[in-house]
């Protein structure tokens, strides 16, 4: 084939343009690793989805990250540096979280991650962590089963807001008929297989239980099943969308709060704003915190949110999480200093706070968080009046013994350490969890 | 070659020496990838800069397979996902299936852990084929294939097209997608399948490269060839199309058929380069961005829905992490409305995307490139039109008088 010389030339420019930007781009990042490597500050990824269809939840911990974030630097720091922090949006895609969680390990050289909302958001950073021997602090409830190495997990697993709840209701609702509703995934399901093994310790009885895809708002046969199955209360683990129209239809359908109470550990101020709060009026919720703790620590924490994001926001357990594990990472670093196996096995655990819903600890062996458990009874401005409240912060279970009574997760455990110890390309199993 | 169906010898040195910029830029496009792909530079600290290479890349394929149909055919698809994802799926779910037999899940068992919460015990037997890597890359390629012949068989054949056709596709991702949230014993559900480990670094790289070269050289031979002739009159004047005899319902099946086999191609390489799948790769969402990748690059271009994927992808990794700060918020808090405006840019101002923007340009300039090509080819359609040629009579080379 003839190739013509303006051809030639064309194309001559076009590959040496290329190449150009081939050779140039690498300075582009190089630069971002100076910036890494000089030591002024500790640079911290914060990971969350600012767009996208879990944008609304995510936004407001970042928000409650980026409030810690500027106290901890109002007060001098850690270590005399700055904290910086690194934004990140990863835009509601599991594969963004992965790719995102990636560049900030490897080109930011964050010393620690705080993001993550959803279990398949974390699911799919945990390879990358893993492999990377990175940090991430992860503030969700979350279905637990799950101990890895690199996530210290600062939200409520199901034995912090179960095991006192299904108690509490038989004795103090004098309620022993159950059904349960729930959104059909991970943590719904993993969740009412602990709630159905308490409601058997108890001898209530299982009136039915029932799963509707995610994001479903239609409930009416539902509600003719909740109806015809002889209930006294409702378990509900549906998420999102669902909430709201599930109690809505069920006030519409005439069922009351005084004969059928609906008792979920997910439904917040966010979704009985959503909802309307006359939907919400007189059920239950248990949860580690609610915006009505009464301490001053919670009432300082609400003043600061609403004046750096307005008044009319609200704070929930999710975003309270987010704010007292920043300070927990603080902590940490203060102690140990910025390496990732330092921070992991020195640095996080044990760390105490003052948190919002009073103080809050990392536990030593299995690296999720001491929590307090209260019970919420929603009124009519949407908040909830605390009802109930643990004498004691819980200690967390990510093995609950009623479901998994032959394992545990423990990072003291020398077994687990070593094995731990071994490269990723010799040992994949990154996590805690051991059989006893 | 295929093109010079009409005319004297002026129009086909003309169309053959266009031909060779597009060519070049591919070829060059790949050394490029290659050279960034194995540069020091990226080798050890940046390597998430290669796994994003090798993503585009898989995307700009199936930005591709959106273009054949779309740009070349006059079929806009707003399911194209549903290939990808399906082809994505299957290898996921064999590397799953086989990396869970080596390492134990955090349940200890040694199968998916979706599957444990599901109550599963062990893998299904009608799962158990996906064990085999050649039998699941050969389903990951055949069952989109054959998905698109009875979807063109029961669209096309009923003379469905244009928006109802668009419609369909569209409810054909969400069916897709919903199945995969529902049976999560199966698919893993709302969280996808992920830790499956994955393919990275330069072999599988080069694999992607060379698949992409293959792709592209394809498209190209495929719509300059007399089908691609054929299925531009379509695209342009479908009634008068079949009044000349042409079958036109078989002529959008087969390009249909031959765009999902390139998408479920694209899906395969990408579950085993990326290591998550997740039901968003299989729905309306993803089906969308790639039509507005081609939109952006240029449609009925070669290069184009390359040159989209790439950069829309790229502007969007960049700006979601753009921690500068503007109007006192960080920009990767409120970034989508930069993309936003580049969309309403190229909507108003470069209707026929970059590339074919570009190609106008050039053209208007005299000097016959990227737009004449297509120029061309459409003028040479048209005439074919006018003369009555129903069986398609003349073949390849024949001068027509």
């Amino acid at each position: 084939m003839a190739i013509k010389r303006r051809n030639f030339l064309r194309g001559s420019a076009t590959a040496i343009g290329a190449l150009t930007i081939g050779q140039a781009a690498p300075f582009y990042f190089a630069r971002n690793i100076a910036k890494a490597q000089d030591g002024d500050t500790i640079k911290v990824g914060i990971l969350h989805s600012l767009s996208g269809t879990i944008a609304i939840i995510e936004t407001s911990l970042h928000n409650a990250e980026l409030l810690a974030i500027e106290e901890i630097n109002a007060a001098g720091g850690v270590n005399g540096k700055m904290i910086e922090p690194v934004i990140e949006d990863a835009q509601s895609l599991v594969q963004v979280f992965a790719e995102k969680a990636k560049k900030l390990l490897l080109n930011d050289k964050v010393t620690a991650v705080m993001g993550c909302y959803t279990s398949a958001s974390r699911q799919s950073v945990l390879p990358v962590f893993e492999e990377y021997n990175g940090v991430l602090l992860y503030p969700t409830l979350y279905e637990a089963q799950e101990c890895s190495k690199n996530v210290f997990y600062t939200g409520a697993v199901p034995n912090q807001q179960l095991d006192e709840f299904e108690p509490w209701i038989v004795a103090n609702l004098g309620r022993k008929k159950c059904y349960m509703i729930g959104s059909n995934y991970i943590y719904p399901k993993e969740t009412n297989r602990e709630w159905k093994a308490l409601l058997e310790i108890s001898g209530a009885e299982n009136m039915g239980e029932e799963y509707a895809p995610l994001g479903h708002t239609e409930f009416s046969t539902v509600l003719n099943n909740i109806a015809n199955s002889g209930a006294d209360y409702v378990f509900s683990t549906l998420v999102g969308d669902s909430i709201v129209a599930f109690y809505k239809q069920f006030k519409q359908s005439g069922f009351t709060a005084e004969d059928i109470p609906i008792c979920t550990p997910i439904t917040t101020e966010q979704e009985t704003a959503a909802m309307g709060a006359e939907n919400a009026v007189g059920h239950y919720t248990s949860f580690n915190y609610f915006q009505t703790v009464d301490s001053p620590e919670n009432k300082s924490f609400v003043e600061r949110y609403k004046a750096k994001y307005g008044a009319n926001e609200v704070t929930n357990a999710v975003m309270e999480a987010a704010y007292f594990q920043t300070y927990f990472l603080a902590q940490g670093i203060a102690k140990s200093g910025t390496d990732a196996d330092a921070l992991i096995y020195e640095g996080l655990p044990g760390q105490e706070f003052n948190a919002p819903q009073g103080p809050v600890k990392i536990d030593e062996k299995n690296h999720h968080t001491h929590l307090w458990a209260r019970i919420g009874k929603a009124r009519e401005d949407g908040q909830f009046d605390i009802v109930w409240k643990s004498k004691e912060r819980i200690r967390p279970d990510p093995w609950v013994d009623q479901l998994y009574p032959n394992k545990d997760c423990d990072f003291t455990n020398q077994s687990v350490l070593d094995r731990l110890k071994k490269p990723w390309s010799e040992e994949k199993n990154r996590s805690g969890t051991m059989d006893i | 070659m295929a093109i010079n169906l009409a005319g004297g010898g002026a129009t086909v040195r003309k169309v053959r020496r266009a031909r060779l910029i597009p060519l070049w830029a591919l070829i060059l496009g790949a050394l490029v990838m290659a050279l960034i792909g194995t540069s020091p530079h990226y080798a050890g600290t940046d390597s998430y800069v290669v796994g994003l290479i090798g993503k585009f890349l898989c995307f700009a394929i199936f930005a591709l397979s959106v273009d054949l149909i779309w740009g070349f055919a006059g079929i806009l698809s707003l399911g194209q996902a549903v290939y990808f994802g399906i082809g994505a799926y299957m290898v996921a779910l064999s590397m799953k299936l086989n990396y869970t037999l080596e390492n134990a899940t955090r349940y200890g068992g040694n199968i998916p852990d979706f599957m444990e919460w599901n109550g599963l015990t062990e893998v299904p037997g009608f799962m158990a084929p996906l064990l085999s890597t050649p039998v699941a890359v050969a389903l990951a390629l055949a069952i989109p294939t054959l998905l698109a012949f009875i979807f063109g068989v029961i669209t096309f054949k009923r003379h469905i097209y244009g928006v109802y056709c668009a419609v369909i596709t569209l409810a054909e991702a969400l069916i897709l997608e919903r199945f995969i949230v529902e049976y999560q014993a199966y698919t893993g559900g709302f969280n996808g399948i992920t830790d499956y480990s994955n393919l990275r670094g330069a072999p599988f790289l080069w694999v992607i490269i060379a698949v992409t070269v293959v792709c592209f050289l394809g498209a190209r031979v495929l719509t300059h060839s007399r089908i691609g002739t054929v299925l531009k009159s379509i695209r342009d004047n479908d009634v008068r199309a079949e009044f000349m005899g042409y079958n036109v319902a078989n002529y959008r099946i087969f390009v249909f058929c031959i765009s999902a086999f390139m998408a479920a191609g694209a899906g395969a390489m990408y579950a085993a380069w990326v290591g998550i799948v997740s039901f968003l790769d299989t729905g309306p969402l993803l089906s969308v961005e790639a039509v507005i990748w081609t939109a952006v690059g240029g449609r009925a271009t070669i290069i184009g829905p390359f040159i989209g994927a790439f950069l829309i992808r790229g502007l969007e990794f960049v700006l979601s992490g753009l921690d500068i700060e503007l109007a006192g918020r960080s920009i990767a808090e409120y970034w989508q409305i930069f993309m936003g405006a580049l969309f309403i840019a190229v909507v108003l101002w470069i209707p026929d995307g970059i590339v074919g923007t570009i190609g106008n340009w050039v053209r208007k300039r005299g000097t016959g490139t990227l737009g004449q090509i297509r120029e061309d080819q459409d003028r040479l359609a048209h005439d074919r039109q006018h003369d009555w040629d129903p069986a398609g009579a003349t073949k390849p080379g024949e001068e027509r008088v």
